[in-house]
C-alpha cells in the first residue's frame, strides 16, 4: 500500500521494458547481450520468490542424511555412506528441481513443473 | 565456422611469409588476405590466403592460423599439442583441417601457433540441429559420425607423436571420477547432486576396457557441416587417452541435443544410426551399457566446467555476465544426474 514497486516487480517490469522496448532497437552482439540481461533479470525475479523454499530444501538435504553441513553431507556420499539412499535422492531431486526451477523453469519436465508450482502455491497460501 | 571479423593489423606477414616459404619448400609466398576470425578467447584464429609458389603446397591457398591469446601463454594445451593431436586423427583418416605446420617458437608471432587448411562449414549446435538443410540425410550424417569416431579411436598408446599427452590411465571410468572430484574440489562449493552423481559413477563404474585416442568433446556443435555432410570435425583441446565409448556416451548426452531431447543421438536423429556407423567402421559393437553410463558422466563433467566458467566471474577474476550465466547451467545438469542416478539404478553393473 506504499505505491512503490519493490524487489521481484521491479525486476519484472525492468525486464519487460529491457524485452519490449530496449532489445528490439539492438541487433548482433549488442541483443545477444540483451537476451541475457533479461535472463539474468528473470532468474533474479524466480530467486526473489523462492527463497524460502530453497532454504527449506537444503535443509531438507541435510536432515535426511542428518548432516551438518553441506560440506559433511558431501563427505558423506563420497565415504559410501549415503549410497542409494532414497530418503536423501528424494530430498536432492526437491532441492534440484526448485535450482532448475529458478535457472531454466524450460528444462524441468511438465510433471516436475506441476511439482513446484504446487510447492510456490503451498508457500504462498 | 567463426563468422569473419573486421581486418586487423597483428600478424607480422612479410615475416610469417618467409618463414613459410622456407619450412613448405617454396620458392615465395606472397599473402593476399589476413583476417581475424571471431569466436576466440583462448585462441586467436585468422583467415590466411595466400599465393604460394613452387613446393608440395604451390597455388592460391586459403589457411586458419591458431594462435594462443596471448593472455593465455603457458597453457597446457597450446596449438602444437593441438596441432598433434589433429594430426594424428587426419593420419587415421578422420575429417579434420588437413593439418599443415606448427611452430612452436614464440619469437615469430610472440607465440606458438598452427596452421591448416581453411574448411568451410556451419558448426552453431542450435543452429545445425534446427537447419535440416545442413548435413545432407541426416540418418547417412549420424552413420558417417559414428565412422569418425571409429576412426579416431583406432589410434592407440603408445603413439611416439603423442608423447606430450598424460599417460593412459589403467581404468579410465575411475581416473575420470578422481579428476572430477579434484577439480569439484578445487570450486571449493559443496554440490552434493554431484556428488552423489560421482559416488554413482564410483560404484557402477564399468570394468576397464582397452584405452585409445578420445576426443572428450565430440558433439553436436564442434563438428562443422555444410549442404551434402560433414566438413570437418573441431575442438581437440580436451583430446587424451580414454574409453572409447565414452565419446559415444558425450556426444548422446541430453545436455548436448539443443532443444531435441527426443532425438538421443546429438539432437540430429535416432542413436541407432551412431551406432551403426561405429560398428561398421571399427568392426566391433557398441557397447550401450557402457556409453550410457559415459552420459550420466558427461552431465557431471559438464556441470563442473560450467561451475569453473561461473567461477572465473564470482571469483572476480574475469567480471562477465555470460560466465554467470554458464555457471548457472550446473542446476539444469545436476537435475540430470539426479533423474538418471535413482535408488534402483545402482545396482546396476554396465
Amino acid at each position: 500500500m506504499t505505491g512503490q514497486t519493490f524487489g521481484a516487480d521491479l525486476l519484472a517490469i525492468a525486464r519487460k521494458t529491457l524485452q519490449e522496448e530496449i532489445a528490439p532497437q539492438l541487433s548482433g552482439d549488442q541483443r545477444y547481450q540483451a537476451a541475457m540481461v533479461a535472463n539474468a533479470c528473470a532468474i533474479a525475479g524466480r530467486e526473489l520468490e523462492t527463497q524460502a523454499l530453497a532454504r527449506e530444501a537444503e535443509a531438507g538435504c541435510l536432515e535426511a542424511a542428518q548432516a551438518p553441513s553441506p560440506a559433511a553431507l558431501c563427505a558423506a556420499i563420497r565415504a559410501g555412506a549415503r549410497d542409494a539412499d532414497a530418503p536423501l535422492h528424494a530430498a536432492l531431486l526437491r532441492h534440484s528441481l526448485i535450482a532448475t526451477y529458478r535457472t531454466r523453469p524450460g528444462a524441468l519436465r511438465p510433471t516436475e513443473r506441476q511439482q513446484v508450482d504446487a510447492l510456490i502455491k503451498d508457500q504462498t497460501t | 565456422m567463426a563468422s569473419e571479423g573486421p581486418p586487423e593489423a597483428g600478424l607480422p606477414l612479410d615475416a610469417l611469409a618467409a618463414f613459410l616459404a622456407r619450412e613448405l619448400g617454396a620458392t615465395a609466398v606472397v599473402p593476399r588476405a589476413a583476417s581475424l576470425l571471431k569466436g576466440g578467447a583462448i585462441q586467436q584464429n585468422w583467415r590466411l590466403d595466400l599465393t604460394i609458389e613452387g613446393g608440395p603446397e604451390a597455388g592460391a591457398r586459403s589457411y586458419v592460423l591458431r594462435k594462443d591469446a596471448p593472455s593465455v601463454v603457458g597453457s597446457s594445451h597450446g596449438r602444437v599439442p593441438e596441432f598433434g593431436i589433429i594430426k594424428a586423427a587426419y593420419d587415421a583418416g578422420v575429417t579434420v583441417p588437413r593439418p599443415i605446420l606448427a611452430c612452436a617458437d614464440a619469437s615469430l608471432l610472440g607465440t606458438p601457433f598452427a596452421l591448416m587448411e581453411r574448411v568451410e562449414g556451419t558448426a552453431l549446435g542450435p543452429r545445425v540441429v534446427k537447419d535440416t538443410t545442413l548435413g545432407g540425410d541426416r540418418r547417412a550424417l549420424l552413420h558417417r559420425l559414428g565412422a569418425e569416431m571409429a576412426k579416431l579411436h583406432r589410434v592407440r598408446p603408445p603413439h611416439p607423436a603423442l608423447a606430450f599427452l598424460p599417460p593412459p590411465p589403467e581404468d579410465f571410468a575411475r581416473a575420470d571420477i578422481a579428476d572430477l572430484r579434484a577439480a569439484l574440489d578445487a570450486l571449493g562449493v559443496p554440490r552434493p547432486a554431484l556428488d552423489w552423481g560421482l559416488r554413482w559413477g564410483e560404484v557402477t563404474a564399468p570394468p576397464p576396457s582397452d584405452i585409445r585416442l578420445i576426443h572428450r568433446d565430440f558433439r553436436t556443435g564442434n563438428y562443422m557441416l555444410d549442404g551434402a555432410g560433414v566438413t570437418a570435425i573441431l575442438d581437440w583441446e580436451f583430446a587424451g587417452w580414454g574409453d572409447p565409448m565414452s565419446d559415444l556416451g558425450w556426444f548422446c548426452a541430453e545436455c548436448w541435443r539443443f532443444g531435441r531431447p527426443d532425438l538421443e543421438a546429438g539432437g540430429m536423429g535416432e542413436r541407432a544410426d551412431l551406432y551403426a556407423g561405429y560398428a561398421a567402421e571399427s568392426g566391433q559393437p557398441v557397447d550401450d551399457a557402457r556409453v550410457r553410463y559415459f552420459e550420466v558422466m558427461a552431465h557431471i563433467r559438464w556441470a563442473i566446467i560450467a561451475l569453473q566458467q561461473g567461477a572465473r566471474h564470482a571469483s572476480g577474476q574475469e567480471s562477465s555476465l555470460e560466465l554467470a550465466l554458464t555457471g548457472r547451467i550446473a542446476d539444469e545438469l545436476e537435475l540430470s544426474v539426479l533423474r538418471a542416478t535413482a535408488p534402483a539404478t545402482w545396482e546396476l553393473r554396465p
